[in-house]
């Protein structure tokens, strides 16, 4: 199998009116058809990895690669207008958290349409038939009263939802999906869960799944990249997680409190400046 | 026979907005807390366990129902010595702290509201008890990371030497490793100072690490009691509590109920 994206020395800088930050320090990894996980505590660049892949660093980043590669476009090198035709046609990207992402003065409906590509050559009508099917596919059972709602009418659980809707319009052949389900409710993220789930086994996108959540990734993923302060530490196999064997991927998963852990002391994280380097 | 309660809350209603508006957030629930124990509230958002706390910690006056607070009944209206006795923790530290307040100034505001001296010595006290440290009495909370704040957000709870401290998701804004930090002080603090705790969670792992004894609500009601030894058992009684149990295990294709048709 070849991998759809290879990401080779990946660098991500940041210039602030202080000092340069080294948010992503030397990253590589590649994705085929399959689901990887990105775990890492807060400011330890796995976003920033995510966002760079679809080159929306914000104007004050400095990206550099080796290589950055989607299937044949090369896009450390591409254009800003080369990457209009993949940013949601080839490769698409789930943010955290819909309140934010979706525009709060445009129907749910009107939204998804948006991202059908214009080269469809699609009637309104036509349109409108495939945004129906499409919230369908991601389980919204009236999907005409959804259609017709504005992003403030509808719970997280269904907004998420609608993001993943909007995004699979394109039919992309890689979702980059940030923190997806933090924001839902542990019943919610389940069904969100089974859904993305269901698109990768059955349609063959690959899928780069960023999240703090250890256990969620160890089950939900197929294979998983443990970052620390800008450096990928450790690659397994999801469910090899639990026989991690670098000091900083044992540490989170000792200081994890689990079920049947009470009246005992946490373990807590020390942190060895070694794994800067490591 | 048992010790009476430190906390008796029986049937409390709080519900928000008027006529066809109104929403019930939390209906007729009641459970007691026993002196030094940690009690916890588990369930989704929207679920009224952080209504729980902030009507039985005076701030929404919005409520009916019997609350006692250790023998005393509460009425909406709360004296400045309940606020001695009664403190809280919240969410989010980010939030909770006044960006423009020093530590020093923000530890020395409750003891100013309760006309209490020596504010020197127990400032001081205060900051090793919660691992702080005489160093940062001088910092402005931007100059503190996640779990620093929250060290202080507990230390100025903790100041009034309070009985009860309420606890709303005190570790769900931080990381794995410092929630472990903050998990492990917490308990290390209750034990010391005999503290009776209520812990609002939505995370079943940190409930059942923390507490003996849990309710588990949906919907503005208490579903169910349980002690935390049937969650380690995995022989909860009521179908929602092991739909929880099961989701904080992590991904299971088998739980999301509707299999996903030909996308």
């Amino acid at each position: 199998m070849t991998p759809q994206l290879i990401v080779e020395d990946l660098h991500v800088r940041f210039r602030t009116p202080q000092r340069m930050v080294h948010a992503v320090r030397g990253v590589s990894f590649t994705v085929g058809r399959e689901k990887i996980g990105i775990v890492g505590e807060s400011g330890s660049g796995k976003s920033q990895t995510g966002r760079a892949i679809l080159k929306l660093t914000p104007p004050n980043g400095i990206v550099t690669a080796q290589r950055l590669q989607f299937q044949e476009i090369d896009i450390a090198a591409a254009s800003e207008r080369a990457m209009l035709r993949v940013r949601g046609r080839r490769i698409s990207m789930i943010m955290q958290d819909p309140k934010h992402a979706l525009d709060p003065v445009m129907r749910v409906g009107t939204q998804i349409a948006e991202a059908i590509p214009d080269d469809a050559r699609l009637s309104r009508a036509e349109k409108r038939d495939r945004v129906l099917a499409m919230l369908e596919a991601v389980h919204i059972r009236n999907p005409a009263r959804v259609h017709q709602l504005y992003p403030h009418e509808v719970s997280g659980g269904m907004g998420q939802r609608v993001m993943i809707a909007m995004m699979l319009m394109a039919d992309p052949d890689l979702l980059i999906a940030d923190e997806p389900t933090s924001a839902l409710d542990v019943t919610v993220r389940m069904q969100v869960l089974a859904i993305l789930d269901d698109l990768v086994t059955r349609r063959g996108l690959g899928l780069i799944f960023i999240s703090h959540d250890l256990n969620l990734v160890a089950t939900f993923c197929d294979r998983v990249l443990i970052m620390y302060a800008g450096r990928i530490v450790e690659e397994c196999a999801a469910s090899e997680l639990q026989n991690a064997t670098h000091p900083y991927t044992r540490g989170l998963l000792a200081s994890l409190p689990r079920i049947g852990s009470r009246h005992s002391k946490l373990a807590v994280l020390a942190r060895d400046p070694a794994w800067l380097d490591g | 026979m048992s010790p009476a309660p430190m906390i008796s809350v029986q049937d409390l209603r709080v519900s928000f907005g008027t006529g066809a508006n109104r929403v019930t957030a939390v209906d007729g629930v009641s459970f007691a807390v026993k002196p030094d124990e940690t009690y916890g509230l588990v369930g989704e958002s929207g679920c009224g366990k952080s209504t729980i706390l902030r009507a039985l910690c005076g701030l929404n006056p919005n409520w009916s129902g019997n609350v006692a607070i250790g023998g005393e009944q509460m009425t909406p209206q709360r004296t400045r010595s309940f606020y001695r006795r009664v403190q809280m923790v919240f969410q989010d530290p980010y939030g909770s702290l006044h960006p423009r307040h020093i530590v020093n100034t923000t530890l020395a505001e409750p003891l100013a509201i309760h006309g209490i001296g020596d504010a020197d010595e127990r400032i001081a006290r205060i900051l090793i008890q919660v691992g702080l440290g005489p160093s940062f009495r001088y910092r402005y909370p931007h100059q503190l990371s996640g779990g620093q704040r929250q060290r202080l957000a507990i230390a100025r709870a903790l100041i009034l030497e309070p009985q009860v401290l309420l606890l709303d998701e005190p570790t769900s804004a931080l990381d794995v490793s410092v929630q472990a930090e903050i998990l492990n002080l917490l308990v290390d603090l209750r034990e010391r100072l005999g503290l009776t705790c209520i812990l609002v969670s939505h995370d079943l792992a940190v409930v059942a690490h923390m507490c003996d004894r849990i309710g588990v609500m949906n919907a503005g009601h208490l579903l169910e009691e349980l002690p935390v030894s049937a969650l380690e058992n995995n022989t909860p009684t009521h179908p929602y509590t092991s739909q929880l149990l099961a989701a904080s295990l992590g991904y299971d294709r088998k739980l999301a109920p509707e299999a996903v048709e030909d996308i």
